[in-house]
């Protein structure tokens, strides 16, 4: 068993004892006082934001990788073959520190503080029908973010999401350490319509880049339709018809810079780690499904579009006097089909939030800046839709009785 | 690999129920209601939301500052509703095992809870009148009052003719 299943193993065991014993109420556990003893601690809700687990399965079709004439990118594509790309995803944040405060200034503002954990796992495979043994590549990290929502209208948000990246066929010599980072000014002009900016530092695009992130949105979040444009993540317009469905049709980056090891000589002057770059726009349909608040899925499908992989290799851009990451070949996958599924589970219980828009806006840049620099986060399943007032017939009385009492019946 | 995150997501899709059972009820049954009844107390808070901004017809600067203080009153008075509810259950339970002095404590606590819940209320409400007209201020407790209403005279309702209810 190698480091990397090991490393997945320990991974999984946190995410689901760590939180579970720590953060969590069992099933026998209750608010009501135990038998033995008449002082038992109300467990007292401190977060708005709930601790939220994510997983996400992405896959595309075969196809054929375009390059440009030259003989040595012919040798290299005809070595690689047809393409195929899958991956599946694990993520988790949870709140650490929540401090919620009335403005000095202005009693009547309150004002958020939220310090999460981020953790997260990948599992890359882009598989080359040409090779005679398939990359595995993987990414484990833990990271830390800040969120403070203040005054009515702003958000500061900041990401530090390190992890290491490696892969499976050469865990020694390919493991590294990189570090992706998010700074973003969030401010709500209206309910309907906030904008955004800052800068990130991300892999995305099979490159270590450094962007402007810049985004908008129009339309509540709660509502029927909004349109989101958060550059360079994700375009998407959303439909909400019901509070358990919603559709989006979205278009988002995909990708990420990979160590490979290079054992099928890619690259034949004889670097023994070469680095994979690869990225594409993932264009479709998804369809959300909230069953309840503790869990929703979603299952999403369209084209994969805009496909790109580059290999780097450190000795060429050495002999070459180029920057780090200049590639020695570009290949172009032609477009495919893609399918992509997950499912979110957020557990214990949240402060309320309804009605408060900053909040809501909180919520979706946190869903939005996935942890672990992968653009597929969990989907903003902790914003409510708007409910209509004929769902006033399914309330039932355990869902009220705190709120009644004897007077009001006369 | 697959297997183990199939598994996983299995093995999630069963305790997320479970896990988040920190507001766990038993029915009649003897099953835990926890989920229907957090997602029955999400639905009443959303349709809250919906009465109390009709009825307010709040603006949107209004309703940025309203729904934070009124959200976080709700949370406050929610927890001192609770620990009373806790107190109310020791009483009815374990009436027979408590002391004179244990009683003498619920008691005094029931009543320093009360006017907790009371303080709260008048907290909220010199916060709000920097963010509502007088007339809105006093429209809320009315729109709070006449929700209640609403939803006792649905709950009456369905118990009354219970053939008049929806199938889930």
């Amino acid at each position: 068993m190698n480091n990397f299943r090991k490393s997945f193993f320990m991974l999984c065991w946190l995410i689901c004892f760590m939180p579970a014993s720590s953060l969590f109420a069992f099933a026998g556990d209750s608010l009501l006082p135990k038998s033995s003893s008449r002082d038992v601690k109300q467990r007292e809700v401190r977060n708005y934001i709930r601790p939220t687990l994510y997983m996400n399965f992405f896959g595309t079709g075969s196809r054929i990788i375009k390059s440009d004439p030259s003989f040595p990118s012919q040798i290299v594509t005809h070595k690689l073959g047809n393409y195929k790309f899958v991956t599946a995803n694990i993520g988790m944040y949870i709140p650490l520190y929540t401090n919620t405060k009335f403005s000095k200034n202005d009693s009547s503002t309150i004002n958020t503080f939220h310090l999460l954990m981020t953790i997260n796992g990948l599992s890359d495979q882009p598989q080359f029908a040409g090779l005679s043994r398939q990359h595995k590549l993987y990414k484990l990290g833990a990271g830390l973010r800040v969120i403070y929502g203040f005054g009515s209208k702003f958000i500061l948000f900041v990401d530090a999401s390190p992890y290491i990246v490696g892969d499976k066929l050469d865990t020694k010599q390919t493991q590294e350490f990189r570090f992706a980072s998010s700074a973003i000014f969030n401010v709500m002009l209206s309910p309907s319509f906030s904008i955004r900016g800052g800068v990130t530092k991300t892999f995305l695009f099979g490159n270590r880049n450094y962007l402007p992130m810049l985004g908008f949105r129009i339309g509540k979040l709660d509502s029927k339709f909004y349109f989101s444009i958060q550059f360079p993540r994700m375009v998407s317009f959303n439909f909400q018809p019901t509070p358990k469905f919603s559709f989006s049709l979205y278009s988002k980056a995909y990708g990420g810079l990979y160590n490979l090891s290079n054992n099928d000589s890619l690259y034949i002057f004889g670097d023994s780690i070469i680095q994979l770059g690869q990225s594409g726009i993932s264009n479709g349909l998804r369809l959300d499904f909230r069953p309840s608040p503790n869990f929703s899925f979603f299952l999403a499908g369209g084209f994969s579009v805009n496909n790109h992989i580059w290999l780097y290799a450190p000795s060429f851009n050495i002999r070459n006097h180029s920057k780090p990451f200049t590639p020695y070949y570009k290949g172009a996958p032609d477009p495919a089909i893609f399918i992509n599924f997950g499912m979110t589970w957020r557990f214990g219980k949240a402060k309320k939030s309804s009605g408060n828009y900053l909040m809501y806006d909180i919520f979706d840049l946190n869903n939005t800046m996935d942890p672990g620099d992968n653009n597929a986060g969990p989907g903003n399943g902790d914003i409510r839709n708007n409910t209509k007032e004929s769902e006033m017939q399914k309330v039932q009385y355990k869902d009220v009785s705190d709120l009644i009492e004897d007077t009001d019946l006369y | 690999m697959k297997k183990i995150i199939f598994l996983l997501s299995f093995v999630f899709a069963f305790l997320a129920n479970e896990l988040s059972a920190q507001n766990a009820g038993v029915s009649p049954k003897g099953k835990s209601d926890s989920a229907q009844t957090a997602s029955g107390q999400e639905r009443v808070q959303a349709l809250k939301v919906a009465f109390i901004t009709k009825r307010l017809n709040l603006t949107s600067d209004e309703a940025e500052k309203f729904w934070p203080i009124y959200n976080d009153y709700q949370d406050k008075r929610d927890a001192v509703r609770k620990k009373l509810q806790s107190d109310y259950q020791i009483i009815r339970e374990k009436s027979e095992q408590l002391s004179p002095e244990e009683f003498t404590r619920i008691a005094d606590e029931e009543v320093a809870l009360k006017v907790k819940d009371a303080a709260l209320i008048s907290e909220m409400n010199e916060q709000l009148k920097k963010v509502l007209p007088p007339k809105k201020l006093a429209q809320l407790y009315v729109a709070e009052e006449d929700f209640k209403k609403e939803l006792i005279k649905i709950l009456t309702e369905d118990k009354a003719n219970p053939d008049n209810k929806k199938p889930k």
